[in-house]
Order: C-alpha cells, then sequence, then structure tokens
C-alpha cells in the first residue's frame, strides 16, 4: 500500500499498482525506494471532504473538493489495463475513442472536468489526460463559433476590425 | 469494478453528485466560474485539446476569442494539421506552401523555409541564376535578397491560383489553408509539369512494340521542351522524346498528337491529363 496526502491534507491509502497510474508517484515510489513509511505528498490536488460512505457536502466552498477521490476512483476502474502502447507517430489521435465507461466516468460538469485534466496532468496520468482532453475536445467539434462562446461562457474580446479579418482568413472551411 | 482496497468504496456517483451540486447553484459564482474553467487552464493544456481537434474546428475556436487565436493558431498545432491532411496526397511535401502571399509572415520564415516556397514556385530551368545550390547561409545579405525574392515571386508565371493573403495567422495554417483551395486549380504551372515524373499509359496499347508492352512507362517533361522516357541514360526508347507546349487554355500538346484535355486534380491531389491514345499520371 501507498500512503498519499492532498492539498487539504487527506491521507488515502491505495495500492501501489493503483497508485503507480501516476508517473509521477511511481518515480517518486522509485526514487525514495520503499514507500511505505511515509505519505507521500500532492500539494497541487485537492483530496476530498467527503468521507467513506458519503456524507453532504456542507457548503458551496467545501464542494469542489473531491479530485483525487475521482482520480483513485479512475485508476482503481482501469488498474487491470494492459499497458499502453509506446506512442507512435503513424497513428494521430483523435477524440473519437472514448470507452463507455470512461465517458460515464466523464459525465460531469466542466469545473469537475477541468480539475481532474488538471490533476491528471500535474500526476501525469497520461490515459486519463487524454480521456479527459477528448472530452473537451467533443464538446467542440460541431459547434459554431457562438456555440463555443457560450459553451465556455467566453467573451469576444476581438475588434470589429480583427472578426472581420480573421472571419476572413477562415472563409475557406466554411464552404465545404 | 470492484477490489479490496478501501477507495473503492468510493461510489461511482460521486462525480455525478457533485455535478448535481453545482447545477443546484447555478446562479452562483461557483457555476460562473466552472463556465470559465476552459480559458483559465494552462496554454498548454488547451494546445493538448485542440491538438485532437480537426482543422475546422481549430478554426473555429480560434475565431472565440482573443487568447484562443493565440494558441488555435500556433505553428505546432497547424505544422501537425498539415503532416495529418497532406500525409495520403501527391506533392504535398511537408513544405510551406507556396501560393501564400507571405508579406505579413516574412519575418517568421526561417532561410530553408525561403529557398522551399522559392523552389516550388518557379520554373528552375528558366531562371536558373535563382537559387544558388550550397549550404544555408548565415550571410544576411543573402536572406534579406531572399526574403525580396519571396515577396516578388508572390504568383510569378502562375494562373488560376487562389493566392492566400494572410494578415493574422501563422505560416503553417497559411499553409494548411493554401492547399485547401489550391486543390480546386485548374491549370498545372510549367514548374510542376517539370518536377513530376508521369505515368504513361497507351489507351490500347497500340503503340507497345517488343519488351515495352505492358510495362508501365514513366516519362518526365524536360525543361528543354522535349517529353521522353524518365530514365535519362538512353536506354529507354519508348515513348519517343517529342516536344511539348501549353496551349492557351493550359492545356498540354505533345508533338503532332491530338491535343491533350486541360490537367486536372484527382482526390489524392495528382494530376491527370489525356488524349485518346494516352494518360499521363503524375506519380
Amino acid at each position: 500500500m501507498v500512503r498519499i496526502t492532498s492539498s487539504d491534507s487527506q491521507e488515502f491509502s491505495v495500492s501501489q499498482d493503483i497508485a503507480c497510474q501516476s508517473q509521477l508517484i511511481k518515480n517518486m515510489i522509485e526514487d525514495v525506494g520503499d514507500a511505505d513509511e511515509q505519505p507521500i505528498p500532492l500539494p497541487n490536488v485537492a483530496g476530498a471532504i467527503l468521507q467513506k460512505g458519503g456524507s453532504c457536502f456542507p457548503s458551496i466552498s467545501n464542494a469542489p473538493k473531491l479530485t483525487l477521490f475521482a482520480v483513485i476512483e479512475y485508476a482503481t476502474m482501469h488498474k487491470d489495463d494492459p499497458p499502453s502502447a509506446p506512442e507512435t507517430d503513424a497513428k494521430p489521435s483523435t477524440s473519437e475513442d472514448i470507452e463507455d465507461r470512461d465517458k460515464q466516468f466523464l459525465n460531469v460538469d466542466q469545473g469537475t472536468l477541468f480539475e481532474i485534466i488538471l490533476a491528471a496532468n500535474y500526476l501525469d496520468m497520461k490515459s486519463l489526460l487524454d480521456v479527459g482532453c477528448k472530452t473537451v475536445a467533443n464538446m467542440i467539434k460541431g459547434k459554431t463559433v457562438e456555440e463555443v462562446r457560450a459553451l465556455f461562457n467566453i467573451v469576444n474580446d476581438f475588434t470589429p476590425e480583427e472578426e472581420e479579418q480573421i472571419r476572413k482568413e477562415n472563409e475557406w472551411c466554411e464552404d465545404r | 469494478m470492484h477490489s479490496t482496497t478501501h477507495t473503492d468504496t468510493v461510489p461511482v456517483s460521486v462525480l455525478q453528485k457533485r455535478s448535481l451540486e453545482r447545477g443546484s447553484y447555478s446562479d452562483s459564482a461557483v457555476n460562473l466560474d466552472a463556465k470559465a474553467a476552459f480559458t483559465a487552464q494552462p496554454v498548454e493544456l488547451i494546445t493538448r485539446v485542440l491538438g485532437l481537434l480537426d482543422a475546422k474546428s481549430v478554426s473555429l475556436v480560434s475565431q472565440t476569442c482573443r487568447l484562443l487565436f493565440s494558441i488555435a493558431t500556433q505553428d505546432l498545432l497547424w505544422k501537425n494539421l498539415c503532416k495529418q491532411r497532406w500525409a495520403d496526397k501527391k506533392h504535398a511535401p511537408l513544405k510551406l506552401h507556396p501560393f501564400v502571399d507571405y508579406t505579413h509572415l516574412l519575418t517568421k520564415l526561417d532561410w530553408q523555409e525561403k529557398v522551399d516556397i522559392l523552389e516550388r514556385r518557379f520554373d528552375n530551368a528558366s531562371q536558373p541564376s535563382l537559387l544558388q545550390p550550397g549550404p544555408p547561409s548565415m550571410d544576411e545579405d543573402e536572406d534579406m535578397v531572399l526574403a525580396e525574392r519571396v515577396l516578388q515571386s508572390t504568383l510569378v508565371g502562375v494562373a488560376d491560383v487562389a493566392l492566400f493573403e494572410p494578415k493574422l495567422c501563422g505560416k503553417w495554417q497559411a499553409s494548411y489553408i493554401a492547399a485547401e483551395l489550391d486543390q480546386h486549380r485548374t491549370r498545372i504551372t510549367m514548374n510542376e509539369l517539370n518536377a513530376y515524373v508521369w505515368s504513361y499509359q497507351e489507351s490500347w496499347g497500340y503503340f507497345g512494340t517488343g519488351d515495352d508492352l505492358g510495362h508501365s512507362l514513366k516519362v518526365r517533361f524536360f525543361p528543354n521542351g522535349m517529353r521522353a522516357n524518365a530514365i535519362e541514360d538512353g536506354t529507354a526508347r519508348r515513348p519517343r522524346p517529342m516536344p511539348y507546349s501549353f496551349t492557351a487554355s493550359g492545356a498540354i500538346q505533345v508533338g503532332q498528337y491530338p491535343t491533350h484535355s486541360k490537367p486536372r486534380r484527382v482526390a489524392n491531389w495528382g494530376w491527370e491529363f489525356s488524349n485518346s491514345y494516352v494518360t499521363y499520371k503524375s506519380l
């Protein structure tokens, strides 16, 4: 078992094969040698206010603190996956191929999704990072400029001249 | 999924539950923060997301706001899109496209890129002094001369080209777009006609003699005005060398044979033209 602590000092005990899906943790364990003694601090990842069994959210401010729980949940779900093949140049990644269980797992609000992606990036969990980014990419696909702005609450800060010029340079993709 | 570690007892619904919690405060600042989260992500993560999109979607994202414009127009992203798009296309090396007006991008071009652009724009034979072969020069003056040539040569000797004139997008995005526009071009340039090797297929095998019959012949349209077998060592006798020229409409005339159809681009961006005897396809 490996002990890890989140930014809010929650301690988690997870089996090594689950923890080592994080390349960051794997490297730490390999560097330290024996991880049984000290918990591994993860100051950039919020842990969980929720205790086992799931008490309620006491307040809004405490609500967004589930990231490490979520990440561990994902790692547990994928602990029996075969090791991912080394990246090949030949096969460009697309956002189409998301497993159903991952779709289900990431069927969350945007804020949560981005926290998971950030955590996956920090923890160096490539498969979770990939599937998170694919999920965001799929949200963008097939939308118009206005729809993407609405989706991400983006304020159009172009001057009218800039906007017109950019629209002109992107005309090629309209008439296809 | 189940196993024995206690972390497994985190219910699957925990994230969904949080979503519901957030949803119930839909008018609160929490929800607004959540919605602004994409543009608040580190640039490398936004780039990673955009790297999963097709060119059309990336273009679209670039039109939403300044921040996303700066990320969605990165050369790195577009060079990769070019690589994917051009991989199975003919005459589409991973080089900057010649049919872009580089006026606003000139300072972004390195020595080799300028040379590559010039090479694909010009009929090298008719302007032999244009490109001196040799190693990249560190000579600033020479670099300026090259830059000047890139500017001046915009559209030299080319007809029916939809020149792309970017002011804001990067050199690789400009090249991607220029290539998309260029696939509809209806005239081949002399430079292209000279540069490519062409398969030469006789319609009936009628002119075939001896060993050559049934073999796929390869020809070139040499800059000296002769169409001949691509093998220049004199061992290949067919087809016989013939003078060729462009007609006014851009079709190709070989010797006294019936004029060929105007070259047309096929789905893989190769060129084809034919008369009732022969079909040429660029290789």
